[in-house]
């Protein structure tokens, strides 16, 4: 049992992190290009993608689901129930928590920063790299958000990936299945040691920004 | 050869709002190596030229010569390089001071061994030597002030632009800041602009001093700026100063009001008895200086005036330091800046 833990906790971090780090290369971005930029209709983009965030899980798993079935448009990929379906499945749930994090993140930062590393010489892009450094606590909070959305997610997961023992598994799903078979104690057990490790992975982070900050 | 001015600049226009015009410029011209002052009070638009001088911001109007070449809008970024800004209110990035003062050479891509050496020494420029370490957290409004005047020093600027470096400071820190200014244009020989509304303090530190109001370049170099309440319709033209002295104008302009009296215009006589009092002052010579071909004089009384005068009518007068005189300000003469019409 303790080998199976080990390979659905494996998944589980696999699945997420990935999720978690196509995200951010998208997110992060967007969040900041949002936030230093102006343009018509950009309050009702920030609210849009604000209400995004409260997307539940169980309708981008169908959403994913309708677009990765056979029948579907993404069906040729043949990817339902495979680990990447699930991978997709959480990169869209990320995607607004992660972008609405950093678009406030980048926001807050001193408008003085641009200016201040333009006039010592920044191009455009070292500037803005500044701009994202100052603000990069927040950045950080967004990306850590973000995995704990997708770590904590059943819905999507158990849609797309089908629960498959030992190939699509994750921690959430298995604590859904061993739950409905009456296994409370063994559910709890998985549910404990997922928080063990989005604690870990905190502290670890934790420990990174302390020293940076 | 003559060397060419540090800025030329021409017919500039900041427009913001599509038609609020905050700077008009009709001409500037600024030599180099030179320490100067740009005068004028909040609104004035000193931070809007500052940052058209620092090329932060381009001008909607109007051309740029930059060490007499013509400044062209892909230029700005090459020769922000030349020239730094510190902001009267200055930000440092998180972290410690040394890398805040090596940003820029970072950003100029300076290699890394040649760093410590350039920080220290930047850093002993404005007496903080050993405070490389030191977290930007910790330290002082002053010892801030300081770091980004050692951060804009550190990559030998050719212009450093200081935005009203002593605003909202003390009387112990604006000593310290101006002392700072002085001899770090003795000790770099930079072309150094700062921005102040403090008149005196201009005059205490350079002598080359550029007036702003309402976003225009007031044309005297030498003047008197003064404020005040302008009267009711039913004594137009009279402005009541805060020091309880009123003084009549020829421009019908009520509430609060801005205006400048050149030196030049400032009549000098010996002491009169009078009748009639308006817009003459009883004042005392307290200081005489020859600048070129006049001489400058510091009149105290009710209100401190700056006149000018050629030596020979000073002489033709018998005017000396100490003597007793009254000075006439010719309505005329005096220049509404700022006013509702």
């Amino acid at each position: 049992m303790s080998l199976e833990v080990f390979n659905i906790m494996g998944i589980s971090l696999r699945v997420s992190l990935c999720a978690t780090a196509l995200a951010t290369l998208v997110s992060v971005p967007s969040g900041f290009i949002l936030a230093v930029s102006s343009f018509r209709g950009k309050r009702a983009l920030v609210t849009t993608i604000n209400t995004l965030m409260a997307l539940p899980t169980v309708v981008v798993g169908l959403l994913v689901y309708i677009l990765l079935s056979r029948s579907g448009p993404l069906g040729s990929f043949g990817i339902l129930y495979t680990p990447t379906a699930i991978i997709v499945g959480q990169f869209i749930l990320a995607l607004p928590i992660i972008t609405a994090i950093t678009y406030a993140a980048v926001s807050s930062v001193d408008e003085r920063v641009r200016k201040t590393a333009e006039s010592l010489g920044a191009s455009p892009f070292q500037a803005s790299w500044m701009v994202l450094k100052e603000g990069r606590v927040g950045i950080i909070a967004a990306i850590i958000a973000g995995f704990g959305r997708v770590i904590a997610e059943v819905g999507s997961a158990i849609m797309v990936g089908g629960n498959i023992r030992g190939y699509t598994r994750t921690m959430t799903t298995a604590i859904t299945l061993e739950t409905s078979k009456g296994n409370f104690y063994l559910g709890l057990t998985l549910g404990v040691i997922l928080l063990v490790a989005a604690l870990s992975i905190n502290m670890i982070v934790a420990h990174f920004l302390g020293r940076k900050t | 050869m003559s060397e060419q001015p540090l800025y030329q600049l021409d017919q500039i226009k900041r427009i913001i709002n599509k038609d609020k015009i905050i700077l008009d410029i009709d001409s500037l011209c600024l030599p180099q190596g030179e320490l100067t002052a740009i005068v004028g009070p909040n609104g004035a638009g000193k931070s809007t030229l500052l940052n058209i001088l620092a090329f932060l911001e381009k001008p909607d109007q109007g051309s740029i010569h930059y060490q007499g070449r013509p400044v062209r809008p892909k230029d700005f970024f090459s020769l922000r390089r030349q020239v730094t800004m510190v902001d009267q209110a200055p930000l440092l990035f998180r972290g410690s001071v040394f890398e805040n003062v090596a940003y820029g050479l970072r950003v100029r891509g300076v290699p890394r061994q040649e760093w410590p050496s350039r920080v220290g020494k930047a850093l002993s420029l404005v007496d903080l030597s050993g405070f490389e370490d030191r977290s930007v957290k910790g330290l002082s409004g002053g010892e801030t002030q300081r770091v980004a005047i050692a951060r804009a020093l550190v990559f030998f600027p050719q212009v450093v632009l200081l935005d009203e470096p002593t605003a909202g400071v003390d009387v112990a820190r604006m000593d310290m800041v101006e002392s700072l200014v002085k001899e770090l244009y003795i000790a770099t020989g930079v072309s150094i602009l700062f921005s102040t509304h403090n008149l005196a303090q201009a005059y205490r530190l350079t002598d080359r001093v550029i007036h702003l109001a309402g976003g225009k370049r007031v044309p005297s170099s030498t003047e008197n700026l003064f404020s005040g309440q302008a009267g009711k319709e039913s004594d137009a033209g009279l402005v009541h100063l805060k020091c309880g002295t009123t003084i009549r104008t020829s421009s019908a302009r009520t509430g609060l009001v801005r205006f400048s009296i050149p030196a030049a215009a400032v009549e000098v006589e010996p002491f009169l008895t009078l009748e009639d009092h308006t817009n003459h002052f009883d004042s005392i010579i307290t200081r005489m200086e020859l600048r070129g071909t006049k001489v400058r004089l510091l009149l105290k009384g009710r209100i401190n005036l700056r006149a000018e005068m050629p030596p020979e009518d000073l002489q033709r007068k018998g005017l000396m330091l100490g003597s007793r005189v009254t000075a006439f300000v010719p309505p005329e003469a005096i220049h509404l800046l700022q006013g509702e019409p």
